[in-house]
C-alpha cells in the first residue's frame, strides 16, 4: 500500500483527524461567505454618495477583512496541525 | 380521600384469599411478579446502558416514515420494552425534536416490535429449562450492578432483568404444570363469539392490572402450552392484551403534555382499529396463520408459535391499514386536541417525563431559554421605549434612531417578577435535576450561564432606564442624541438577535458570521473606547456630571449587549451543531476592534496584508 493511501486511511480512522477536517471545511465555508459579504459591502460602498454611509461601510469592510484575516490564519494553523 | 386505597386493599385481600385457597396460585402470581420486576430492571438497565444511544438513533433515524417504523420495531425488539421506546418518543415530541407523524410511526413500529416477545417465549421460553439460564444471568447481573461504571451498571440491570424474566417464566410454567395435575382450567373455555369477546375483555383487564401486555402474553402462552386454555381463547386474550396496553399508555399520558396526549390518542386509535380488524377477520387470519405456519415449517399443533404468528400478523395488518392515514390522523389530532394556553409561570417544552431522556431534556431547556429570551426581549424593548412590533420583522433603521413619540417608565421589577423570574426559576430547577455527564454536562453549564446572562441583561436594563428616561426628554441636544444612539444600537441588536433566534436552526456558519459581526459592532459602539466620550468632554458639549452619567449608562448598555450576545452563542443552536473554536477563530476581541478602528483607514491602493 502506498504511503498516501495509508495516510488517507489513518485520517479516515482517526476521530481527531476527522473532526479537524470537518472544522476546516466549516471554516472554509464561513470564509467564503464572509468574502461574498465583503464584496457586497464594497459594491454598496461604490454606489453610495452619502459620506456617513460610506464611512459606516468602510468600517464594516475593515472589520470584515480583519475577521477574515484571523480566520485564514486559523485555517492555516489547522492545516499545519494535521500535517505534522 | 378515605376510599383512595380501597381498590388496593381489596386486591390485596383477594390475593390473600386466593393464596390460601390454592398454593399453586402463589407460584403463578410470584412468577408474574418476578417477571414484571424483570421488565422493570430491563428497562432501567437499557436506560443507563444505552447512554443516549437510543436517543441519538431516534434523532437520526426518523426523517422518513419507514425509518420511524423500523426504529420503533427494532428498538422494542432489542429492549423488549415498548414503554421505554414510548417514553423516549414522547420526550422527543415534547421537546420539538420529532414531528407527530414521525412519533406515530415509531409507536406503530413499537407495536410490531412488541410481538417479538411472544416469539421468544413460544420458540424458546417454554421449550427449554429456562431457569438454568436465569441463575447465572442473575449472578453476573448483580456483580455488574455493584460496578461504579454507568455502562457496566446498566448492563448489570439488563442481565439481571433477563434473569428475572426467565425466573418469572419458570415459576409461571411450574405453577401451570402443578395446576394441570389438580384442576383442568380448560373446562372454563368458552366457544364462539361469546368466548371471543369474553377472553378479549379478560386480556384487556389482565393487561391493565399488570400494566404490561408482555406479561399477559407470556401468561397466555404458558397456559396455552400446558393446555389450560384453548387456542381460540388464547387468540382472543392476545387481542385483548393489545387493546389493554393502550389503556396503560392513556393512564401514563394523563400527566403528559399535549404531545404525549396526542401520541397516546394515536396509539389508542391504532390499537382499537387493529383489535377490531383482528376480531372481525379472525377466521381469515387463522387461514393465513395456517398457510404461513406451513410455509415456515411450524407444526399444525404448535399453538404457541401459531399464536405468536397471529399476534405479529394482526399488528402488521394494522400498520398496513393505518399507515396511509397517518397524515389525516396527524391533522385531526392537531385540530381536535389543542394545547391549552400556557400560563406565564408554566414551562412549554420541559416536562417531568423528559428528565429520563437527558438529550431531549437539554433540548427542551434550551427551547425554554429561547422563550425566556423573547420575554427579556419585550421587556428591554419596553425599557428602551420601543413597541415590540417595531423591532420584529422588517424594520426602519432610521426610525430606530429617532426619538420616541413619548417617553414612558416601565416597572421593570414588577415585569421581571411576573414574566422572567418564575420561568427562569423553573428552568434552573429543571436543569439542576438533570443528571448528565461529559459533553452534556458541558452543555448544561453553558445553558445555565446563558440564563444568568439573560437575567443580568434585564437587570442592567433597569439601571439604564433611570437616565434613559431623563435624557431622552432632556433639553440638552447633545445628551439626547447620545442616549438616542445608545437606544438605537440596543434596539438594532435586539432586532438582529430576534431575527437570528427565529432562523438559528439553520447553519452554524451563518450564525457564527452574524455573531462575529454583532460582536464587532458592539465594540465599535462603545463610546468610552472609541474616543467619542473624550471628544464630547473636550469640546465641552457635555458637562462632567453628564459625562459620568453617560459613561455609566454606556457601561450598562455595553454589558446588556455583551450578555445578550453570550446568551445567543449558547442557546440559538442545539449544542451538537455549535463550534466554539470556529466562532473564536473569526470573532475579534475588544482590543482588536479598537486597535483596528484607531488606525487610519488604508488607501485604496494600500498594500495591507489582509484577506482580500
Amino acid at each position: 500500500m502506498s504511503k498516501s493511501i495509508l495516510d488517507k486511511m489513518r485520517k479516515f480512522l482517526s476521530k481527531d483527524a476527522r473532526e479537524q477536517a470537518e472544522k476546516k471545511d466549516k471554516l472554509r465555508k464561513i470564509l467564503a461567505k464572509m468574502r461574498k459579504k465583503q464584496k457586497k459591502l464594497e459594491e454598496e460602498r461604490e454606489e453610495t454618495n452619502d459620506p456617513a454611509l460610506q464611512s459606516e461601510l468602510d468600517k464594516k469592510i475593515r472589520i470584515l477583512k480583519e475577521q477574515r484575516r484571523k480566520g485564514v490564519a486559523h485555517l492555516e494553523s489547522l492545516h499545519h496541525g494535521t500535517n505534522e | 380521600m378515605r376510599f383512595k386505597h380501597l381498590p388496593l386493599t381489596l386486591a390485596l385481600l383477594l390475593l390473600i384469599w386466593a393464596f390460601q385457597t390454592s398454593p399453586t396460585l402463589v407460584e403463578i402470581a410470584a412468577g408474574v411478579a418476578v417477571f414484571l420486576f424483570g421488565m422493570m430492571a430491563l428497562e432501567q438497565g437499557f436506560k443507563a446502558f444505552t447512554g443516549g444511544l437510543l436517543e441519538g438513533l431516534l434523532k437520526r433515524s426518523t426523517d422518513r416514515l419507514w425509518k420511524s417504523l423500523s426504529f420503533g420495531a427494532i428498538a422494542t425488539t432489542i429492549t423488549q420494552s415498548s414503554s421505554l421506546v414510548s417514553v423516549i418518543t414522547i420526550s422527543f415530541l415534547s421537546a420539538g425534536l420529532l414531528g407527530l407523524g414521525q412519533g406515530i410511526g415509531v409507536i406503530f413500529g413499537a407495536n410490531l416490535g412488541t410481538t417479538s416477545g411472544a416469539w421468544l417465549m413460544a420458540g424458546f421460553g417454554i421449550r427449554v429449562n429456562i431457569s438454568a439460564y436465569a441463575m447465572p444471568l442473575l449472578v453476573f447481573g448483580v456483580v455488574f450492578i455493584f460496578n461504579r461504571s454507568k455502562t457496566l451498571n446498566g448492563m448489570g440491570y439488563v442481565l439481571a432483568g433477563i434473569g428475572f424474566l426467565f425466573l418469572g417464566i419458570h415459576f409461571m410454567k411450574e405453577g401451570f404444570e402443578a395446576y394441570q395435575q389438580s384442576i383442568d382450567l380448560s373446562q372454563y373455555a368458552v366457544d364462539g363469539v361469546a368466548g371471543l369477546l369474553l377472553y378479549t375483555l379478560l386480556g384487556m383487564v389482565a393487561t391493565v392490572v399488570m400494566q404490561s401486555s408482555h406479561a399477559t402474553l407470556i401468561l397466555t402462552i404458558t397456559a396455552l402450552s400446558v393446555g389450560h386454555i384453548t387456542y381460540d381463547n388464547a387468540l382472543a386474550l392476545s387481542i385483548g392484551a393489545n387493546v389493554g396496553t393502550t389503556i396503560t399508555a392513556l393512564i401514563g399520558a394523563v400527566g403528559a403534555n399535549i404531545a404525549g396526549r396526542r401520541l397516546a390518542a394515536a396509539h389508542l386509535i391504532f390499537n382499537i382499529v387493529t383489535g377490531l380488524i383482528a376480531l372481525l377477520f379472525l377466521q381469515a387470519f387463522l387461514v393465513v396463520v395456517d398457510i404461513t405456519s406451513q410455509w415456515l415449517g411450524i407444526a399444525a399443533d404448535n399453538h404457541t408459535l401459531k399464536l405468536a404468528l397471529f399476534h405479529t400478523l394482526f399488528n402488521l395488518t394494522g400498520i398496513i391499514v393505518m399507515v396511509p392515514f397517518i397524515g389525516i390522523l396527524v391533522e385531526q389530532l392537531e385540530t381536535r386536541m389543542r394545547p391549552r394556553p400556557i400560563k406565564l409561570d408554566e414551562p412549554k417544552f420541559m416536562s417531568e417525563t423528559m428528565l429520563e431522556t437527558p438529550g431531549a431534556a437539554l433540548e427542551a431547556a434550551r427551547r425554554e431559554l429561547l422563550r425566556l429570551f423573547r420575554r427579556a426581549f419585550s421587556l428591554i424593548a419596553k425599557v428602551l421605549n420601543y413597541e415590540t412590533g417595531e423591532l420584529r420583522g422588517a424594520i426602519d433603521r432610521t426610525a430606530l434612531g429617532s426619538a420616541p413619540a413619548s417617553v414612558t417608565v416601565v416597572d421593570v421589577d414588577e415585569m421581571y417578577r411576573r414574566r422572567i423570574k418564575p420561568l427562569h426559576g423553573l428552568i434552573l430547577d429543571y436543569m439542576a435535576r438533570l443528571g448528565v455527564k461529559g459533553r452534556r454536562a458541558q452543555q448544561l453549564v453553558l445553558l445555565r450561564v446563558a440564563s444568568q446572562d439573560l437575567v443580568e441583561a434585564v437587570k442592567d436594563a433597569k439601571h439604564l432606564q433611570k437616565n434613559m428616561v431623563r435624557y431622552l426628554a432632556s433639553d440638552n441636544a447633545e445628551m439626547r442624541a447620545e442616549y438616542l444612539d445608545l437606544r438605537g444600537h440596543l434596539g438594532l441588536l435586539l432586532h438582529q438577535l430576534d431575527q437570528l433566534a427565529s432562523t438559528a436552526e439553520g447553519s452554524d456558519e451563518d450564525l457564527a458570521m452574524e455573531l462575529a459581526e454583532l460582536s464587532a459592532s458592539i465594540e465599535e459602539n462603545d463610546i468610552v473606547n472609541n474616543g467619542r466620550l473624550d471628544e464630547l468632554i473636550r469640546s465641552r458639549r457635555i458637562t462632567p456630571e453628564e459625562a459620568t452619567s453617560l459613561m455609566n449608562d454606556n457601561a450598562y448598555s455595553y454589558r446588556i449587549a455583551h450578555n445578550l450576545l453570550a446568551m445567543a452563542r449558547a442557546t440559538f443552536q442545539p449544542f451538537e451543531s455549535m463550534d466554539a473554536e470556529l466562532r473564536e477563530a473569526i470573532e475579534l476581541n475588544p482590543n482588536e476592534v479598537h486597535e483596528l478602528l484607531s488606525k487610519p483607514p488604508p488607501g485604496k491602493a494600500g498594500g495591507e496584508k489582509t484577506a482580500r
